[in-house]
């Protein structure tokens, strides 16, 4: 009983964590990209980023749907 | 106390203005979501399209009809408020804003009728061809103003013998140097407002647990647009910034807080100062290190141009014109920041179940309208002290009127656009209310003023009606 509820803590924390690393991730590419589009590195890349990041939000948006409204 | 004219017709012009630009940023963006949303409705036949065309297209008639009036107020200022403004600058705005009626309200106004009431009336795709008309005459409009606004930014295709200006180029006029960017940046600002009203509706009644398909739908459209088009808007406002830099160095040396004439190296980025025009020194400036050499020479030591550039009786001040920018940019790094994160939650597949999030966005509703009034006032505030930048000073384009007349005129307004965004936001928070079942698509007679400021007037006769059959019948 005892492992059981320690194994269900250890995974919550475990998704916590895969969570929290994985909103870092995105927040460290998101600002990569901000300082690419407002042109830090150039104009060629500023486009390149823009060209990157629209496909990048266009894939995710069609292709990851079936979201469950879970409040 | 002594009243200045000047700045009476200044803040009244800037009263009238800020109320107006409202409402057109509004139905810019909305008639062009209506584009969308029918047309995806006509493809895929889902009705839950339909049902959100016609609870964004009440919310969307009512902005038009305050932006069209209060437009109107606007031409009538430029005589009476800045009569020496409209006897020079007569010929070049004038036919653009005569072009303006001719061709986008002409447009807008044959076929709102049929958008707005002519659903069940016609055939879907002649609606829809309606809504693309109306969504083109909003196109136009803003194309023709921004050319107007863009001209006084900066003047092109004119010359001026005695003291009055004659075009020579009505290309150059039109199309002058700072049009080309200015006019998708605002377009953007007008998409970017609407796809936040409507995420944030959405997200509000999703946490509500109301109307869930509507609801989801109308998040992932919101949001979607959303991070495709703040990512837009930041390529296009740092291009447009290069353009002001060139033709307005003034607006960028007082947008960055520097006073010297060359920064400090590395330059820091300021988000907090207290500026002091008369010793041009800042008393307090918060800033980030590095970032402002980083963001504006794009290098790690880049020095930047300060406001002790431009001699002192040519300078905007320096408060007005940091601040505006500041929250304009502000915003749109929020905006940024919550595209990334919808991206993340969609990838994650909890975009509509976490609470955090969709808070966010219900906060985020008005954000468009305030940065799109941010940058409109960075615009202005930062062309001063000309109203034709380097042609014709404010201070001399005021007509001579007394500053009762002003004063009244300025209370009077003030007193009438209270009233109707008063009635604006009780029609819109009613029909948010209703939910989109049973929005009208339109706002209903109440019979009377009063009645009309009591949204739940009509809804207990219209319950009232539907439960007793004899009344009904």
């Amino acid at each position: 009983m005892h492992f059981r509820r320690a194994w269900g803590l250890i995974m919550k924390s475990m998704k916590s964590f895969r969570r929290a690393a994985g909103a870092t991730g995105a927040a460290i590419v998101g600002t990569g990209f901000f300082f690419t589009i407002i042109g830090v590195f150039g104009l060629g890349f500023a486009i390149a980023g823009l060209v990157v990041f629209v496909v990048i939000a266009a894939i995710t948006y069609s292709a990851f749907t079936g979201d469950e409204v879970d409040l | 106390m002594k009243l200045d004219p000047a700045i009476l017709a200044r803040i009244q012009f800037a009263f009238t203005v800020s109320f107006h630009i409202m409402f057109p940023t509004m139905s810019i963006g909305l008639a062009s979501f209506l584009v969308v949303v029918e047309a995806l409705w006509l493809k895929t036949k889902n009705p839950v399209y339909l049902q959100i065309y016609k609870f964004w297209l009440g919310i969307f008639a009512m902005g038009f009809g305050i932006g069209v009036v209060t437009g109107i107020v606007l031409l009538f200022e430029f005589g009476l408020g800045f009569s020496r403004f409209a006897e020079i600058a007569g010929p070049a705005i004038g036919p653009m804003i005569a072009l303006e009626v001719l061709t986008a309200f002409f447009l807008e106004a044959g076929f709102l009728g049929v958008m707005l009431f002519g659903l069940h009336r016609i055939g879907a795709k002649l609606h829809f061809f309606a809504t693309c008309m109306v969504a083109i005459g909003t196109l136009l409009s803003a194309s023709w103003i921004l050319s107007a606004n863009s001209w006084m930014q900066t003047p092109a295709g004119i010359a001026i013998h005695d003291g009055r200006l004659t075009v020579v180029n009505w290309l150059h006029v039109i199309v002058n140097p700072s049009w080309p960017y200015r006019l998708p940046h605002m377009l953007t600002a007008a998409y970017l407002t609407a796809s936040f009203m409507v995420a944030g509706v959405g997200a509000w009644y999703l946490l509500q647990r109301k109307h869930l398909d509507f609801a989801r739908r109308t998040v992932a459209l919101g949001t979607a647009f959303a991070t495709v088009l703040i990512a837009g808007q930041v390529f296009l406002g740092d291009i447009l910034y290069g353009t002001m830099l060139k033709y307005q160095p003034s607006k960028m040396q007082a947008a960055e807080g520097f006073w010297e004439q060359k920064s400090q190296s590395p330059a820091p980025y300021y988000w907090f100062i207290i500026p002091d025009q008369k010793t041009q020194r800042n008393r307090f400036a918060l800033g980030v290190p590095y970032l402002g050499s980083i963001w504006l020479t794009h290098s790690l030591d880049g020095r930047v141009a300060g406001l002790k550039n431009t001699p002192r009786d040519r300078q905007p001040i320096m408060g007005m014109v940091f601040y505006a920018f500041r929250a304009m940019y502000g915003l749109a790094i929020v905006m940024f920041a919550v595209g990334v994160a919808s991206l993340w939650l969609r990838f994650q597949k909890r975009l509509f179940s976490s609470r955090w999030f969709l808070w966010i966005l219900v906060f985020m509703t008005p954000s468009g309208i305030i940065a799109t009034l941010a940058g409109w006032y960075l615009a202005e505030t930062g062309r001063q002290p000309w109203v034709i930048y380097g042609i014709l000073r404010t201070a001399d384009a005021v007509s001579p009127v007394p500053a009762q007349a002003l004063l009244s005129t300025l209370i009077a307004f003030v007193c009438v656009y209270t009233v109707f965004l008063g009635a604006f936001l009780i029609f819109t928070i009613r029909i948010i209310r209703h939910g989109p079942a049973e929005a009208p698509s339109y706002a209903e007679a109440s019979g009377s003023l009063k009645n009309a400021f009591r949204p739940y007037v009509l809804d207990n006769a219209k319950r009232a009606v539907d439960s007793e059959p004899a009344l009904r019948a």
